[in-house]
């Protein structure tokens, strides 16, 4: 048990430190490409410069979501070795397609994008950019495909049971496609990225803000939060299209998940309601809900189109998926997550109206109250991503293949619990290095600005004799 | 069980990309573990070399894993766990010297780049040595039991025990070994004091591997085998004496290495190639004393004589893990993925490398060509490039 506990613990701290980098990175590759679309069509220095300026930030921001995740790929060996024997047939081969047709090609542009400046053409150096968006944004198409066909297995060869037919303990792959493309991929993969470009848009805001307020390089902060505001406007909006889908999806595939983020214990019967909270402390053990405040009937009518549709609760959810009490998902942990994340997603909407606004009154510069959110609100994409993340892996426990494979069962039995123990905390202390370094240098070089940018050269030019 | 082709072809394919990792991972490790020991001057030059080419180095070592859990997921499962703090330690290791990379350059002060460039050299030297150590104790076995749940399995308490002296021969031959395929890199792209200062540090550690690489191979032959701290891999020689011409990779391991010194010393790409070839026949040497088993148990290896290639209906080397009594061998039949996930992954696999060679080869190009005239290029400045 404390295997199972601390290789979770270790999972969760290694993908939530390691899902920082990428998000912002995948955000932030495409607006590089914007960022060089225009300079593409200005020519001028400065948007060539505020371009180089995009780019060395996403540079050491993907340099520690390129390393960390290496960590990710391994631990399915290390720490999740049963789950490997199990399952290798259907997980592995996406990630194959993920390392040689993704990453490679992300890796080998991204080269060009970083150390390429004054060494390529800038038509090969804007193709550059967009190769790298392609190639992070497939590398995310495949992981998060991966993690989908685990909550919604699909694909694989099943005895007359509907059970999957097994071969050497082994899980047997039938279709390819049908498990990449399993029933909830594509609402995924299509939130996960909105959730990036949201968090690159808002992390370029927050920054620009910045200059503003302190009233540095004005032109070009106005400038870069100009195509921010805009991507995040475009993004949220959809995100609420997107994200309804997506929680259609869990509706009908993972109702026990749904009932836990939506701290509903009893179901409700036909033409009761179930109502949609807005806040509660869900209370596990007594199987209760308490302080609820919420919409009347609006949960039925969310997830059916009916107001009167029963809805069911956890506990008939995990009586029908034989997962007893002891097992259930963390209920507080899934509900508050999921709210934090639908506060946050309100925010984004508001806080875009606001910024398109403003930019269409071309009084962006002047609100300094507008200014201060966007800097305070520069890290909140990460974290409705974050928190969007828990309460999808969290809510689908104690599964970690829906209805086939407990998370309990995945794990390397032989791995002694000391030894995790030593490993977790080793990554916790080595993330904290690396968080303080990037956030120091990020910090540095927003101070040093666009204006120690070299046009000509990579940024080891002119550092030569530290 | 029988032998498939699929899965012998899995077997080349994962060495064929073991390969080409120590070729393109190897001098960039090398570069890394080199870079302590050049001076300050010559250090922007070394890290500029591998720079742009470091994430898709570190794709392959990726690639190489993913390879291995596609194709064998057995090993993959039960290496990974069983060496449980030194792959935590692989990837320590890992991470720093990547991220020293990107970030040493950014700032200047000395503070900062005394810590990365410490991670970047210190990162370098444990990495190939981590990775020699699992490789050796791979193939000199591991005592493979299978776990409750009938999976196969090997207690990962003792992690002391992977320091046995025939693996860590391995490691430091690693360690050795891609520290002079750096040194051949650099001599063929660095500048010309990069490039004075390799000259002078190849040859020794040419000497070195090559005595490593002998020492092993006697360590291998003559060194018993099983589960004593001392044992070497004995069973590792039977292919050789029942298959003689597989004694072509040693041998073009150790030709590899003599040519490097009979290479002009004037030339760029001479000792490159050395290295190459010599990183060819270490890897073929590998496989080919292998074959067709991946990990030997340490256990057991004194209870089988398996006769070499053509043992594959042998009882033992196929015998289905989960329902054997037996402690388990390791081989390429049953460690192997189900069919269709073989033959998926090889598809992709192949697709993938059809895809990424002509843009590897178009990047490399680039920075390479540019890397004889950059003086050129940065005094002409960029404006001109548009």
């Amino acid at each position: 048990m404390e295997v199972v506990l601390l290789s979770r613990i270790q999972f969760a701290v290694t993908v939530a430190f390691h899902f920082i980098f990428p998000c912002l990175s995948i955000g932030l590759a495409w607006l590089n490409v914007i960022f060089l679309a225009k300079y593409r069509k200005s020519k001028s220095e400065d948007d060539l410069r505020l371009s180089y300026f995009w780019v060395n930030l996403f540079g050491i921001t993907f340099a520690v979501g390129a390393a960390t995740g290496v960590v990710m790929v391994f631990q399915f060996g290390s720490n999740w070795a049963d789950f490997t024997h199990y399952a290798a047939s259907m997980f592995v081969p996406p990630l194959v397609a993920e390392a040689t047709i993704a990453f490679f090609l992300e890796a080998t542009f991204i080269g060009i994008l970083i150390w390429g400046r004054g060494k390529v053409s800038k038509a090969l150096y804007f193709v550059s950019s967009v190769m790298v968006a392609i190639g992070a944004t497939l590398s995310a198409f495949i992981i998060v495909a991966v993690d989908s066909w685990m909550q919604t297995p699909a694909g694989y060869i099943k005895d007359a049971a509907g059970n999957p037919e097994m071969l050497d303990g082994k899980v047997q792959l039938d279709n390819f496609f049908e498990a990449v493309f399993n029933p909830s991929t594509m609402p995924r993969i299509t939130h996960t990225l909105i959730a990036c470009l949201i968090t690159g848009a808002g992390f370029v805001l927050g920054i620009s803000a910045w200059y503003l307020l302190k009233k540095k390089k004005q032109e070009f902060a106005m400038k870069s939060m100009g195509v921010a505001i805009v991507v995040l406007l475009v993004c949220s909006v959809a995100q609420w299209v997107v994200g309804h889908w997506h929680t259609l999806e869990v509706v009908e595939k993972q109702p026990l998940k749904l009932a836990a983020f939506e701290g509903l214990f009893e179901s409700t019967e036909e033409g009761e309601g179930a109502e949609l909270l807005i806040f509660g402390i869900p209370d596990q053990e007594k199987e209760v809900t308490n302080l609820k405040i919420g919409i009347p009937k609006m949960l039925s009518f969310l997830a059916y189109g009916d107001f009167d549709a029963p809805v069911t609760g956890i506990k008939d959810a995990a009586a029908e998926e034989n997962v007893p009490k002891e097992e259930w998902p963390s209920v507080l942990l899934s509900f508050f997550s999921y709210r934090t994340m639908m506060a946050l997603g309100t925010f984004f909407l508001l806080f875009g109206l606001w910024g398109i606004f403003l930019k269409a009154r071309k009084k962006l510069q002047d609100s300094s109250l507008f200014l201060r959110i966007a800097l305070i609100s520069a890290p909140f994409g990460l974290i409705a991503a974050e928190v969007g993340w828990m309460a999808a892996e969290i809510g689908r426990q104690p599964w970690i293949i829906q209805g086939m494979m407990k998370t309990s069962d995945a794990i390397s039995d032989k791995v002694p619990a000391e030894q995790i123990l030593v490993s977790v905390l080793l990554f916790v202390a080595l993330y904290l290095i690396l968080t303080l370094a990037y956030v120091f240098l990020v910090k540095r070089k927003v101070e040093e600005g666009p204006d120690a940018i070299s046009l000509t050269g990579s940024h080891t030019e002119g550092r030569i004799e530290a | 069980m029988e032998v498939t082709l699929l899965q012998v072809l899995w077997f080349l394919l994962v060495g064929v990309v073991m390969l080409v990792y120590s070729l393109l991972g190897g001098y960039d490790i090398g570069v890394g573990s080199l870079y302590l020991f050049s001076s300050k001057k010559q250090r922007p030059n070394m890290i500029e070399k591998v720079g742009p080419f470091w994430d898709a180095n570190t794709i392959w070592l990726i690639t190489l894993g993913g390879g291995i859990a596609a194709s064998f997921p057995a090993v993959f499962a039960v290496t990974f766990s069983g060496y449980y703090l030194a792959i935590m330690l692989v990837l320590v290791a890992l991470i720093m010297r990547i991220v020293a990379i990107e970030f040493r350059y950014q700032l200047n002060t000395p503070g900062w780049s005394k810590v990365w460039d410490a991670c970047f050299g210190l990162g370098s030297i444990l990495l190939p040595v981590l990775l020699g150590v699992a490789l050796g104790n791979a193939m000199r076995g591991l005592p493979l039991i299978v776990n409750e749940a009938g999976y196969p399995a090997f207690e990962a308490g003792k992690f002391f025990s992977l320091l046995n002296p025939y693996s860590v021969l391995v490691g430091v031959f690693a360690l050795v070994f891609f520290a002079w395929h750096g040194c051949n890199y650099l001599n063929a792209t660095g500048n010309e004091d990069v490039r004075a200062s390799v000259r002078k540090k190849g040859p020794v550690l040419a000497g070195v591997s090559l005595a490593l690489f002998l020492v092993i191979g006697i360590y291998t032959f003559m060194g018993g085998q099983g589960h004593d701290f001392l044992a070497g891999a004995a069973h590792l020689s039977k292919n050789f004496m029942n298959f003689p011409p597989l004694f072509v990779f040693p041998l073009l391991a150790v030709g590899g290495m003599l040519f490097y010194f009979m290479a002009g010393k004037e030339s760029k790409i001479k000792p490159l190639f050395a290295s190459i070839f010599a990183s060819l026949g270490v890897v073929g040497t590998v496989g080919a004393s292998l074959f067709p088993r991946l990990i030997p148990n340490s256990m057991t290896v004194d209870k089988y004589n398996p006769t070499g290639l053509t043992d594959f209906t042998s009882e033992h080397l196929t015998a289905n893990i989960t329902s054997s009594t037996m402690d388990p061998t390791l081989t390429i039949a049953n460690a192997a993925n189900t069919e269709p996930a073989l033959l998926v992954g090889l598809i992709i696999a192949l697709l993938g490398v059809v895809i990424m060679l002509p843009y590897t080869i178009f990047v490399y190009r680039k920075f390479l060509k540019k890397a004889k005239d950059t003086s050129a290029a940065v005094s002409s400045g960029a404006s001109r490039n548009v």
